[in-house]
């Protein structure tokens, strides 16, 4: 594959923006707008001062010619936040946020800013709450066993971020792992032979109670997973 | 380069990493006498290899010449797979330099451990892939803190595995970094030009000379 070493196994946050793109917001139109007859779907008509659900990437548009107010999510309050910045620093586990929250926050608070109460506020809160994730993701380390990790609640930036370095070590591992079992089941006898001494031939295969089958696991956020090429 | 769950004696023919870790080499006697391969010992003495020779040779020569009918050579144990060392990363397995011992220590280990098949000591392969899990941590706890470390004691420890792995977590940590920050869409004044980071008022982004 041609693609540079960083794009082969992660999106670019660019692209991860860009798929956040497609989340609903609610808009207040500031002026009659026909129905838009896209590809997927239609969306409209705007007639203010109704609200109308529309896909993110239309609502800056909208935002940014003056043609709309964005009314922000319900978790893109100064309030909210303190009380997820308040539940994430108690807890062990990762709290349950939007899947998008990094991307989304992002762009209201760049585009929509007058929209927002307290944008400021909120500017950080935000980084708050992303400081408490990521040492939380540094302690999530440490329970890493050979063939899997379970973290939960992961938004999609902080996902992509990890994503190289760990399925890396996690190729790496399950092949440190299956030549280890190679070693401890002992063999025929190959193109080696060793300078100290202690045969371990036939004695090997019983002395090890779990027996012989690499651990594997397709399960969880982070599966090393065979077949995973990159 | 690619990585894959596969060990490194499947395919991967073009994987550069590979190729270069399986060109370290072992201390081998040869078991037959060989002619007209002299030149292998370096010297332009002995125009054939005789029985008994000992010549360093890659591993993948090894690989070739030790089929399942005969094996041409005996190789011992590297000096990286010595119990001297695996005592060491039983005890502390981030404080031992792997680059020094062997820059590709890991992949070498695994490859060795399948020609071996079976008669290296019991615990050589799982002492290892422990000491990679422990030193696993430090390295990825690298990866999110010094975004900017490339040269510091502790990368120079590190072996070609854990350095790329280092280097990819910090690649994309960055990333997201500059992404935030919006690096990539704002104006700034070149760096050539002698400010380095100053916007396009000329203001230095952090506090330095001014335009």
């Amino acid at each position: 594959m041609a693609l540079p070493v960083q794009l082969q196994s992660a999106l670019s946050p660019a692209e991860a923006e860009f798929l956040a793109e497609n989340e609903r917001i609610q808009i207040e139109p500031l002026r009659q707008l026909p129905v838009l007859g896209l590809i997927e779907t239609e969306i409209g008509p705007f007639v203010p001062p109704r609200s109308v659900s529309v896909p993110l990437w239309l609502a800056i548009v909208l935002k940014k010619r003056g043609l709309c107010h964005v009314k922000p999510p319900r978790w893109l309050t100064a309030e909210s936040l303190q009380d997820l910045v308040q539940a994430e620093r108690t807890q062990d586990q990762f709290t349950p946020l939007p899947f998008h929250y990094m991307e989304v926050a992002k762009m209201l608070l760049e585009v929509a800013g007058d929209d927002l109460p307290d944008a400021g506020t909120c500017q950080t809160l935000l980084q708050d709450l992303r400081e408490a994730r990521r040492s939380k993701a540094r302690q999530g380390v440490e329970i890493m066993d050979q063939s899997h990790i379970r973290v939960d609640n992961l938004a999609q930036m902080e996902l992509n971020e990890l994503r190289a370095p760990f399925t890396m070590s996690f190729s790496m591992m399950k092949r440190l792992q299956a030549a280890a079992n190679l070693s401890r089941l002992g063999g025929s006898g190959g193109g080696l032979t060793r300078t100290t001494a202690g045969g371990t031939g036939a004695g090997a295969s019983g002395s090890r109670g779990g027996g012989g089958m690499p651990s594997s696991s397709g399960t969880a956020a982070y599966g090393g997973g065979s077949g995973l090429s990159y | 380069m690619s990585w894959t769950a596969r060990p490194l004696t499947d395919v991967d023919y073009y994987d550069l990493d590979g190729i270069l870790a399986e060109q370290q080499c072992l201390p081998a006697t040869f078991q037959v006498h060989i002619p007209g391969m002299g030149y292998l010992d370096g010297t332009e003495e002995n125009e054939d290899i005789l029985e008994g020779t000992k010549i360093p040779l890659p591993v993948w020569l090894i690989d070739t010449l030790n089929t399942d009918h005969e094996m041409l050579v005996e190789t011992d144990l590297p000096k990286a797979l010595t119990e001297a060392v695996l005592r060491h990363l039983r005890a502390s397995a981030s404080k031992v330099n792997l680059q020094a011992l062997c820059p590709y220590y890991f992949m070498v280990a695994e490859k060795l451990q399948h020609m071996a098949e079976g008669t290296l000591p019991i615990t050589t392969g799982d002492t290892i892939a422990q000491a990679f899990q422990d030193r696993l941590k430090a390295v990825l706890d690298h990866t999110q803190t010094r975004l900017e470390e490339h040269t510091s004691e502790f990368v120079q420890g590190l072996d070609m595995v854990e350095r790329d792995i280092l280097k990819r977590g910090q690649d994309a940590s960055l990333q997201v970094k500059r992404w935030a920050m919006r690096t990539p869409a704002r104006i700034r004044r070149a760096p050539a030009l002698g400010m380095g980071d100053a916007d396009v008022y000329g203001r230095p982004a952090r506090g330095g000379r001014q335009g």
